[in-house]
């Protein structure tokens, strides 16, 4: 029976993958897609110092406070995330263990916050329609209605994210009660706070600062290729038992060892942005991609087609392709805003303006073109709409006619010329006009 | 309620949709932004995909933003089905923790999406993150006009899933108009009909929804001699020399709007007449005929003596309405400041009262008592935003700025029989 098993296997191996990859997507893509994930790999010490600070409070009763640090997309609340589920795998955690999450964006008041905490503790009977003096009363008759027994209350663990955004509330009060209850002692609390910002204890009141333990747990890009590249190649694989995972984990494996596959990631994705979260959406994109074309295959080809899908390519790309979707009468609109502005070296400009020169070049070169002024307006209110065109800033705009009011253009230099070259079937003279203003010409 | 038609020629964007929300058991992208001009079908085909798929899902307008309140409890409602108040992003997200199931994928979509960046910061965050903050399969589709580059604000958004809605080809377009005609005729017809249509608005715009109501609009005329009998279908050459006139007057109003087909033809006879009588004037005439309104006398005066006291610089009007002016040498430097100062090109001036009413009583022929009806036909040209009144000071000298463009200037000059071309300091 093994030696069956075993030539199975070894046939499955030789088969080429029959990868469904639509299944492969599904799973992968709880992972890829969302920030939801519970796994996180690598950098075992912090993970094991978080853990550490936890178990304190929950078994010992110590009340931490704790703050992590680091730039978008490093893996701080990952990290928090990831050590909530490895905790809550002991009972004596879910049992004892009270938990509050707060954020930044959606608490955006101290009032606020307080009535989340309430909801989050599950104490809205409790409080009822009780009105406290004040925001330290409130915080203190909620830890002492979680009292079990012999006068020990239950441990919190409050987690803040966004940390920053708090500490522009009023006063700090959230955060100066909260940092007091961790170090008088009153209840067995941890706080951790999670922010992008790394200076935020200079936000930080002196009375709050105080009262902080000043931990932080600094969270790094990663820095050496070969870690990126590990945890790419472990990111991208399942982690079941299915034949599926087998197959693709497999697959995954051989491909990734390749050079060229390598040395792609090194310079076109490690160089421009180390996060893991880039990484993650690049490596959607690409499933994506293989869904679309129907290939089950991992080659240089898809990574290649995925980067261009990402944002990161040139932004030049996004405004260009926008511009070629123009009419001709946009075109030449703007044409003659950059002939206008070479001229007068980049004063503001007016409708009237454009539309002299419009004119000049349409009486002259080309005179398919309507010269209707409204028409032309309207053209010109379209390019307002989609942004190449605004009003200079700072000057009043009330009570005057829509034409004379100045405007300054939003296009980077350059992109019009290529723009104007890719264009389908662009007229031959508005091409000529673009390379040559027409005062150089006779 | 699916009323809503496969979009044609938006295969690609259908599949790469498909592959974000459809698939069984994957977690949808928390956000998903599509951008493209306007008429590119970026709402059509998403709520397309949503309604025949069954996708739970809300359709939001940006523009409602300003209230949010009504961005909560709309959303709310189209998702949970229930009427709930909600005040704060905070109620929200607890709200939908609690009501929504967490398998189940659900689609928000908002429209016209660029108005979020005249919101508060955290709004924005909130929807950017929803399904990483209340742990749902939950996705927004950002839809909007401008690139992603103009998103981004100071602390980063997350990386949104980004599809292209690219404009129309010259040939998509040619499909999509032949779909868009009535019944009744044969396809070669109809595109006959478009390939003649389309080579004379495409300069000016390719914007679908536009030339939909020129085809539409103009069909009706195109239809006219076969169904009397006269042609038969395939004398294209006759059809085309008929319509031909129609649409190049139609290239007057593209974009406009302005008029419904049988006010056109009013439009158009009444252009005619002019026509026939006055072969020079412009054909942009017919549009001041239909915005001006009719004034009493001495305000068509005061309009003129208005244009006349901002378009033209203080240190003139001597030599214009004085008369005895003593002669001007012309030198070289004073032709070259004539050339350099074009006052059409940068705007109407200020000028204050005195000099209004010093032009208008020198330009109206007969004598004029400065009675209380003047001053109050000013006041009326104020009142029709006709002429702007500037700053505070209305006791000592008040100060306009004519508000008047040169064609309707010059067409109420026509009526009173005053050549304004005269009394201009430059063309």
């Amino acid at each position: 029976i093994c030696l069956i098993h075993f030539y199975k296997r070894r046939m499955l191996k030789r088969r080429s993958p029959e990868l469904d990859i639509r299944e492969v997507l599904s799973k992968l893509s709880r992972r890829l897609a969302g920030n939801l994930d519970e796994s996180f790999y690598g950098q075992e010490e912090k993970v094991s110092f978080l853990l550490d600070l936890l178990k304190r409070t929950v078994d010992k009763g110590e009340s931490n406070s704790l703050l992590i640090l680091g730039p978008h997309g490093s893996g701080k609340s990952a990290l928090v995330r990831h050590v909530l589920a490895e905790a809550s795998k002991s009972d004596q955690w879910l049992e004892n263990v009270l938990l509050v999450r707060l954020n930044g964006f959606l608490q955006t008041d101290d009032k606020q916050a307080l009535k989340e905490i309430t909801r989050q503790l599950h104490l809205e009977n409790v409080v009822g329609d009780k009105v406290f003096g004040s925001f330290a009363d409130h915080l203190a008759f909620l830890l002492t209605s979680l009292k079990v027994g012999d006068k020990t209350s239950k441990p919190i663990i409050f987690i803040l994210e966004e940390f920053d955004l708090f500490c522009s509330h009023r006063n700090q009060t959230l955060l100066y009660n909260l940092f007091d209850t961790a170090q008088s002692r009153a209840a067995p609390i941890c706080v951790i706070g999670v922010s992008c910002q790394i200076d935020v204890t200079e936000l930080l009141e002196k009375r709050v600062n105080s009262r902080f333990s000043h931990r932080h747990l600094h969270m790094m890009l990663l820095e050496k290729f070969d870690d990126y590249y590990n945890l790419l190649t472990r990111i991208s694989k399942i982690d079941d038992d299915t034949d599926l995972a087998v197959t693709w984990n497999s697959h995954v494996d051989s491909v990734f060892k390749k050079k060229d596959i390598r040395d792609f990631f090194e310079k076109k994705i490690f160089t421009f942005d180390k996060t893991v979260s880039h990484m993650k959406h690049f490596l959607y994109l690409t499933l994506i991609r293989m869904v679309s074309n129907g290939q089950s295959e991992l080659n240089l080809a898809v990574l290649e087609s995925a980067l261009a899908d990402t944002h990161t390519s040139e932004s030049a790309d996004t405004i260009m392709a926008t511009l070629t979707d123009l009419s001709i009468l946009e075109i030449c609109l703007l044409i003659a805003v950059k002939h206008i502005s070479d001229i007068y070296e980049n004063e503001p400009f007016n409708f009237e303006m454009v539309y002299h020169e419009y004119l000049k070049f349409k009486r002259r070169k080309y005179s398919p073109l309507p010269e209707e002024r409204s028409v032309v307006l309207k053209c010109w209110e379209n390019l307002q709409a989609l942004e190449f065109i605004s009003p200079k800033p700072g000057i009043r705009t009330t009570g005057q006619q829509l034409e004379y009011i100045l405007h300054t253009s939003q296009l980077p230099d350059g992109v019009l010329k290529k723009a104007v070259e890719k264009y389908d079937n662009c007229p031959i003279e508005v091409a000529q006009w673009m390379s040559s203003s027409l005062h150089t010409c006779s | 309620m699916s009323d809503l038609d496969r979009p044609l020629c938006r295969e690609r964007q259908i599949g790469v949709l498909e592959n974000l929300l459809c698939v069984p058991g994957a977690k949808v992208p928390p956000l998903i932004f599509t951008y493209g001009l306007s008429a590119t079908g970026k709402t059509h085909t998403v709520r397309w995909l949503l309604e025949t798929r069954s996708i739970k899902h809300a359709v939001f307008h940006c523009v409602e933003l300003y209230n949010v309140r009504l961005l909560y409890e709309t959303i709310l409602l189209k998702l949970t089905g229930k009427v709930q108040r909600c005040d704060s992003a905070n109620e929200f997200i607890n709200i939908l923790k609690k009501d929504l199931h967490k398998d189940e994928v659900y689609v928000i979509l908002f429209e016209e999406s660029d108005r979020f960046r005249d919101t508060d910061l955290h709004i924005r965050q909130v929807f950017c993150r929803l399904s990483e903050l209340t742990e749902l399969n939950i996705s927004c589709i950002w839809e909007s006009k401008i690139d992603w580059t103009r998103f981004q604000p100071n602390r980063g958004l997350p990386a949104p899933f980004i599809i292209n809605f690219p404009q129309y080809t010259r040939s998509e377009i040619q499909e999509l108009l032949v779909n868009i005609l009535p019944e009744g005729r044969s396809h070669q017809f109809k595109e006959n009909y478009i390939t003649m249509l389309l080579p004379i608005f495409y300069f000016v715009t390719r914007s679908l929804r536009e030339l939909q109501h020129i085809a539409q609009v103009n069909y009706t005329s195109y239809c006219a001699p076969v169904e009397d009998g006269q042609l038969t279908e395939k004398d294209t050459k006759q059809l085309w020399f008929n319509i031909e006139q129609q649409l190049n007057k139609c290239i007057s109003t593209v974009n406009l709007r302005e008029v419904e087909t049988n006010q056109m033809k009013e439009l158009l006879e009444k252009e005619d007449e002019d026509n026939a009588i006055d072969k020079g004037s412009a054909k942009a005439a017919s549009t001041t005929t239909r915005t001006t309104p009719e004034l009493p006398y001495y305000s068509k005066f005061l309009l003129i003596s208005a244009y006349l006291a901002s378009y033209n610089p203080q240190r003139t009007d001597k030599r214009f309405f004085v008369k005895e002016h003593g002669k001007q040498r012309k030198s070289a430097h004073s032709i070259r400041a004539k050339e350099r100062y074009d006052s059409k090109l940068t705007g109407p001036k200020p000028f204050p009262l005195e000099r209004l009413l010093a032009i208008f009583y020198n330009i109206i022929e007969e004598s004029v008592n400065p009675t209380a009806n003047i001053y109050s036909q000013i006041t009326s040209l104020v009142r029709l935003q006709l002429i702007t009144a500037i700053g505070n000071d209305t006791v000592e000298q008040p100060k306009y700025r004519c508000n008047v463009d040169f064609e309707f200037a010059k067409h109420v000059a026509k009526n009173i029989k005053f050549d304004i071309q005269k009394y201009l300091y430059c063309q």
